[in-house]
């Protein structure tokens, strides 16, 4: 079992969630660590500088990037006409279904495999080669299996979900200290509070890295379905807009896009802070 | 003898000046002309059909013209067509392209700088395509229905016209962008009520999978057209090689254009891999030299006025494109001077028929 539980271990991209920031409490002192929150938004501030000043120059010809008010002016022809309130609505109800199915399905299989070995070692061939196959390798089959409509695409997603969660909640239980599950054993913990107590608390970052990297990949596999075979949806908006060559309707919608992607990782972490007070942290 | 002197140094003078003038007009000729065609045969297939060009790349006729100053030809086929044309035109990819009115006028409307040379095809044809088992009975029917269309392709335009006729928009549809091999898959399978397409989907119809709702019966009026654009870059830098290029393409359309060549031509356009059957059925009763005339006549001119006007009123581009000065006549006049082919072609009305 070793490989796959170092295979999740990587899989899981520890890197994807930041625990502590690496700021000595002796450097970030006073008016720094009020500034700290604005930080992260330094490198975006410069590139839309960047991309002010690009366009502003006429450096990058119009037709390749346009200008930043160009592309807040198709923004606002985009909310004024309705269709991106429209087709962002599809496409959050569409995460929302794979999201939620792939979630649960990703818990239960990972929570199967680190709990029975006999069920790792029935499904770790077939879960593997699942989980090796892209999305977009998915696409071409699965269209001829559940045609292009709503069925596809929340089949898609679940998949890009069920994969990452799968793995971290794999790793997560695997993962809880065995003093602690003998702890437990000594105060003669039944096996519901076992698992309450112990093992939920002692898994549960690692289960919410899996569900925040779960969520991106479900909204990139979302736009790339709904790039390809769609005639309603976030990622149709911003096809549509690239055929006809409206460079700044399809930058606008990246930065949405690129924004909801932002929003999304924000709750999870508010979920994750708030079942961590609930149940106890332990990592 | 002083007046014979000054005539030999007039002519001296005259001769130099002749030397320099010539010198100064006889352009150095690119090393690589780029070629981007909106367009793809089928399986990846680096073969296009129904256009005149076809003709130019089989018999390659552009590698015979520039052989002689060692200018290299690169064809460059794109599965997305006229979308991705014209990001190659933008990132200054392709010298010469081939694309369709509704991306041509698109391109016009970023501000990509290019000039209209000629078209490559004058006249075609769309079907409305419906599972076989299907309901449908006529275009009004696809109210409601998921259809697909290849988005921004000059198709988008034609569909969009046939749409109109019957009082309908592409708002009224579940349109679903999928490219020409997309459709005929999806409707096969039945994923899709409706599709518009083009006569390579013949096969479905054989196979008793599909039936057509409409055909526009070579219609002009639900006809497109595609034509050669050349970036104005290279205009510029090389206004001969912009002739010997209109020059080989003429030749081209002027071999489709003889009756005695029609076999010839499909044979050309069946490497696209499209059955050879498929292009007898389609052209059947029609005149190659009229499909494929080079003229820049009343015809093609209102064709391009109609996408520019059809592109706003459909909503495909936010503001009105001009046309004015994008049609470049010098170099096919003088192609057709050159290679006396002034009455090859009769120049067609704005309505289609023969002008007189």
């Amino acid at each position: 079992m070793t490989d796959l539980s170092q295979w999740a271990q990587s899989g899981a991209r520890p890197g994807l969630r930041i625990r502590r920031p690496a700021f000595s409490p002796a450097v970030a002192s006073g008016a720094l660590k009020r500034l700290r929150p604005l930080l992260g938004w330094i490198v975006p501030a410069v590139l839309l500088l960047a991309w002010w000043a690009a366009a502003n120059s006429h450096l990058v010809p119009e037709e390749i990037l346009p200008a930043p008010a160009t592309v807040a002016q198709a923004f606002s022809t985009l909310i004024t006409s309705g269709d991106l309130q429209s087709n962002l609505l599809i496409a959050l109800g569409r995460v929302a279904y794979g999201f939620g199915a792939g979630a649960l399905a990703g818990l239960a299989f990972g929570a199967g495999m680190a709990f029975s070995d006999g069920f790792a070692r029935f499904v770790r061939p077939t879960f593997l080669i699942i989980s090796q196959i892209p999305v977009l390798a998915w696409l071409p089959f699965l269209m001829l299996l559940l045609g292009i409509g709503e069925a596809l695409k929340i089949v898609l997603v679940a998949k890009s979900v069920f994969v990452p969660v799968a793995l971290s909640t794999f790793a997560g239980i695997r993962g809880v200290p065995v003093r602690w599950l003998e702890l437990a054993r000594v105060l003669q913990f039944g096996r519901w509070k076992t698992l309450r107590r112990v093992v939920l608390p002692a898994a549960l970052p690692q289960l919410f890295n899996g569900l925040r990297y779960g969520l991106t990949h479900a909204w990139m596999a979302l736009v790339v379905v709904e790039l390809l075979a769609s005639y309603e949806g976030i990622g149709y908006l911003m096809i549509y807009s690239r055929q006809l060559f409206q460079l700044d309707v399809m930058v606008a919608i990246m930065l949405v896009i690129g924004a909801v992607g932002l929003l999304f990782d924000r709750m999870l972490a508010l979920g994750e802070a708030w079942l961590t007070r609930r149940y106890g942290g332990a990592s | 003898m002083r007046g014979g002197k000054s005539f030999r140094l007039l002519i001296l003078v005259l001769l130099s000046e002749f030397l320099i003038f010539s010198w100064a007009h006889a352009e150095t000729p690119p090393q690589v002309i780029r070629i981007g065609v909106a367009a793809e045969g089928l399986g990846g297939r680096q073969y296009s059909y129904r256009l005149s060009l076809d003709v130019v790349r089989a018999q390659q006729l552009l590698e015979k013209e520039f052989a002689s100053s060692g200018t290299k030809i690169e064809w460059h086929y794109f599965k997305a067509a006229g979308p991705a044309v014209s990001e190659a035109l933008a990132s200054h990819q392709v010298d010469f392209v081939f694309h369709g009115d509704l991306p041509s006028v698109i391109v016009r409307s970023t501000g990509i700088r290019t000039r209209y040379l000629l078209p490559l095809y004058a006249r075609s044809n769309i079907y409305v395509a419906v599972p076989i088992k299907s309901q449908i009975r006529s275009v009004a029917d696809l109210k409601g229905k998921v259809v697909s269309n290849f988005r921004g392709t000059a198709t988008q335009l034609v569909a969009a016209r046939v749409l109109n006729s019957v009082g309908l928009s592409e708002r009224d549809l579940h349109l679903v962008n999928l490219d020409t091999a997309g459709a005929n898959a999806a409707l096969a399978t039945g994923q899709v009520d409706g599709a518009f397409v083009m006569f390579n989907s013949f096969g479905l119809k054989d196979q008793n999978l599909i039936r057509y709702v409409f055909s526009s019966d070579w219609q002009p009026r639900f006809s497109a057209v595609g034509g050669l654009l050349v970036t104005e870059e290279f205009a510029k830098e090389y206004p001969q090689s912009v002739d010997r290029f209109v020059k080989a393409v003429v030749q081209g359309a002027w071999f489709a254009g003889k009756p005695q060549n029609r076999q010839a031509v499909y044979d050309i356009w069946a490497k696209s891999g499209i059955p050879e059957d498929y292009f007898v059925r389609e052209y059947k009763g029609q005149d190659l030299r009229t499909v494929l005339s080079p003229l820049d006549d009343d015809f093609i001119v209102a064709k391009y006025r109609a996408a520019a006007a059809d592109a706003l009123k459909f909503g495909l581009v936010r503001k009105p494109v001009d046309l004015n000065g994008w049609i470049d006549r010098g170099p096919l006049n003088r192609a057709l001077v050159t290679l006396h082919l002034e009455h090859f072609w009769t120049p067609t009305a704005a309505d289609g028929r023969p002008a007189t």
